[in-house]
């Protein structure tokens, strides 16, 4: 907790702003939440449209949610279609200029971040979720979460003028912190590079190649699709003859799925939440990355 | 006149335009097109397009302008020993075949089409669906404008074509209503606002025809309200409105309420009438048609569990004027009904559900109706639903029908292969 004090106190250095006078934030995502949340400090209030531990695939657009947007002053998206299932839709029906793709109020904070697993061909062969400017799980790489942060800065700036020193002093200030505990997380998982592991969906690409984990396969044999039987036991093989003894997945996935390969390989299960938030200690981005980080650490050590 | 001289410079600067065009050797940096489509592009356009155009382009882009494509392939076997006169049983059949089409037009609106083969290895005819516009950045605020052929915003469910029903087939109270799903040639007027925090969606409309769309028996004139006839006239034309709004339940979950009503003041009504000699020729009358409609509807999502319940119903009301054929005279008569289901996601692949439907015959003139227990039908089914993937889907249903007085009861057993290419799209489920 001492470690998280800074960021507390950062925010609270901001002084309460009365409920009218804020900048009302949009994030759509929980760790865009936190971000805006510790870089705006109580300039901002801030709604998170996918709650922490929700399948960003399974949530629906709501009219409600329309309505949030529509009083709005910022949108933040994560973008290559992360939130394709709800957004494009809100979007359409949205009548606030200022949080269309172009106003000052919207960002996509993907804009700085190299894709990785960009599809050589976007058609349906390549599975049910496509994303067809690239994996969208680029949340789990710290080093793009300063990407992250530095647009929501930016965004924040802009919409808000009169506080933009507040807003670069709190994200100079968070962005120190951050690769203080990047240059511990890589210490932590340094003896684990090379590790193999399985992941059910592709959530973990970002993670595995900034910390130098093998992902062997996916428990999904394409992004959104059920496995089939015959997946599943080609998977088996190939854990078997790589030893990969720790399958990665989401508390929302069914683990009665993967029951045969446990069974088969004698591998564990590790369920992570892919956004910060699915518990109180790690409502914000850098105390569940630093909570990941030492799961992860424990799982592959034992 | 003064007003002549700009003109006739903009038409000489528009008919020189081409004559530029054509001439690889005046492009502003005195080298050919890059690309021979390009020149043909332009050698495909000799004059000002429509003789009157004062802004345009020749570009010819690439699928990025092109509007979104999708088609959906809706095949089936039903089986039932059910009297059969549309010859849909024990056979495979593709119900529908729909191809939809959608793109902004400009800035300040949209359009789509779908037009579709029904029955397809029988029928090989394609019908217009719907082709409309939707106008939302014309209007100010959260108003848009929709024009053209379109499904009526009339009830929760009339929008959702039959094959995105989460059933598979039509809805029975709608068939005794309308003949199928309402479809409208007209205008609707949408708006929506915030009462306090609770989102809140009206609209209204204006057309001059309503009709049903029955592709499961096979025409359009089963339903009240079919085509009006005769010289237009604005006394002839209908509307409907609709006022719904939607509270929250949890993170991903709702509950909806909503009114409707409909109103066609001279609806077209054909009766074939047999003649002394044996000779059968049509007659034909205006009638009028008036509908209401409550619809709730409760959603959950868990997307923590991937997992959903939903539970709806709509009950309906009319006031039509019906000929009776005993004393030839129209005489106005209500009918209700009322249809719903309840399903249960167990996950993105799997779900489950029950649909009902009972509804009098809205041609009926007997004591009416369904709440007192006059001359109805029933629909009752149980279905299980498998998504392979968000767009092929596979549905085995069981369907129990009770036509009515006097007509044989029977189960009809169906399984549904349903699939979708290229663009589909789901707008806000509102």
């Amino acid at each position: 907790m001492m470690r998280f004090l800074p960021i507390l106190c950062l925010s609270a250095a901001t002084g309460h702003e009365p409920a009218a006078e804020r900048l009302q934030v949009i994030a759509t995502i929980s760790d865009l939440g936190s971000l805006a949340r510790t870089i705006g400090g109580d300039a901002v209030e801030v709604v998170v449209l996918v709650q922490p531990g929700q399948d960003p695939h399974s949530v629906i657009a709501k009219p409600s949610q329309l309505l949030k947007l529509s009083r709005a002053d910022v949108l933040i998206e994560m973008g290559l279609n992360y939130e394709h299932a709800f957004l494009p839709a809100l979007l359409e029906k949205c009548r606030n200029d200022k949080l269309l793709p172009g106003g000052p109020g919207f960002v996509n904070v993907s804009a700085g971040i190299t894709p990785l697993e960009v599809p050589a061909s976007a058609d349906r062969g390549q599975g049910a979720d496509i994303h067809p400017q690239g994996n969208p799980h680029f949340n789990l790489d710290p080093d793009n979460a300063r990407i992250m942060a530095r647009a929501v800065a930016d965004v924040l700036k802009r919409a808000d003028a009169d506080r933009a020193e507040q807003y670069e002093r709190n994200f100079q200030a968070w962005d120190e912190l951050a690769r203080r505990r990047i240059a511990e997380w890589d210490t932590i998982l340094q003896p684990f590079r090379g590790a193999r592991i399985v992941t059910y969906h592709r959530s973990w690409s970002y993670f595995a190649a900034r910390y130098g984990l093998e992902v062997v396969g996916t428990v999904e044999p394409k992004p959104g699709l059920a496995p089939s039987a015959g997946h599943l036991r080609d998977l088996a093989n190939r854990m078997r003859e790589q030893g990969v003894k720790l399958i990665v997945m989401e508390p929302w996935y069914s683990e009665g799925t993967v029951g045969a390969l446990l069974e088969a390989t004698g591998a564990r299960v590790l369920k992570l939440y892919a956004t910060s938030g699915g518990t109180p200690q790690t409502a914000e981005y850098l105390a569940y990355m630093d909570d990941l980080v030492r799961k992860m650490a424990a799982a592959l050590g034992g | 006149m003064p007003a002549t001289a700009p003109a006739a410079v903009l038409a000489s600067l528009l008919l020189a335009l081409p004559a530029v065009a054509q001439d690889p050797a005046q492009t502003s940096s005195g080298e050919p097109p890059a690309t021979g489509q390009a020149t043909l592009g332009l050698s495909q356009s000799p004059g000002v397009m429509g003789g009157s155009r004062l802004l345009g382009q020749t570009t010819r882009f690439d699928n990025t302008f092109n509007p979104a494509i999708g088609v959906t392939i809706d095949a089936m076997v039903e089986v039932s020993d059910m009297e059969d006169s549309a010859n849909r049983y024990n056979r495979f059949r593709v119900r529908q075949m729909e191809f939809n089409a959608a793109s902004r037009i400009d800035p300040i609106g949209w359009a789509f089409i779908d037009f579709s083969f029904n029955d397809v290895l029988t029928e090989q005819e394609a019908e217009l669906e719907e082709a409309a516009f939707v106008m939302d950045r014309l209007l100010p605020g959260n108003f848009s404008l929709k024009g053209g052929d379109f499904l009526a915003d009339f009830g929760k469910w009339n929008t959702i074509h039959p094959h995105d029903r989460p059933f598979y087939n039509e809805i029975g109270l709608y068939r005794e209503f309308f003949g199928g799903a309402l479809f409208v040639q007209g205008a609707e007027l949408h708006h929506w606002l915030g009462v306090g925090d609770v989102p809140v969606r009206w609209s209204v409309s204006l057309h001059s025809s309503a009709e049903g769309d029955d592709h499961d028996f096979g025409g359009h004139e089963e339903g009240a309200a079919a085509e009006p006839f005769g010289r237009r006239g604005f006394d002839n034309w209908g509307t409907h409105a609709r006022l719904t709004a939607q509270h929250d339940v949890s993170d991903n979950g709702y509950f909806q309420w909503g009114f409707s009503g409909f109103y066609s003041p001279r609806t077209l009504e054909f009766e074939a009438v047999e003649q002394p000699g044996g000779n059968v020729t049509t007659e034909r009358s205006e009638l009028r048609t008036a509908v209401g409609a409550v619809d709730l509807t409760y959603r959950n999502v868990d997307a923590s569990k991937r997992t959903a319940n939903t539970l709806s119903t709509e009950l309906w009301f009319s006031d039509n004027e019906i000929p009776d054929d005993n004393t030839g005279s129209v005489t106005s008569d209500f009918h209700t009904g009322i249809w719903g289901f309840a399903q249960h996601d167990f996950s993105p692949f799997w779900s489950a559900g029950f649909y009902g439907s009972w509804a009098d015959h809205a041609e009926s003139t007997s004591a009416s109706g369904f709440l007192t227990g006059g001359d109805t039908t029933a629909e009752r089914g149980v279905y299980v639903t498998w998504y392979l993937s968000e767009f092929n889907r596979l549905r085995f249903q069981v369907n129990h029908l009770n036509p009515g007085a006097g007509q044989d009861k029977a189960f009809v057993y169906a399984v549904q292969w349903t699939i979708t290419l290229g663009s589909h799209y789901h707008a806000l489920d509102w």
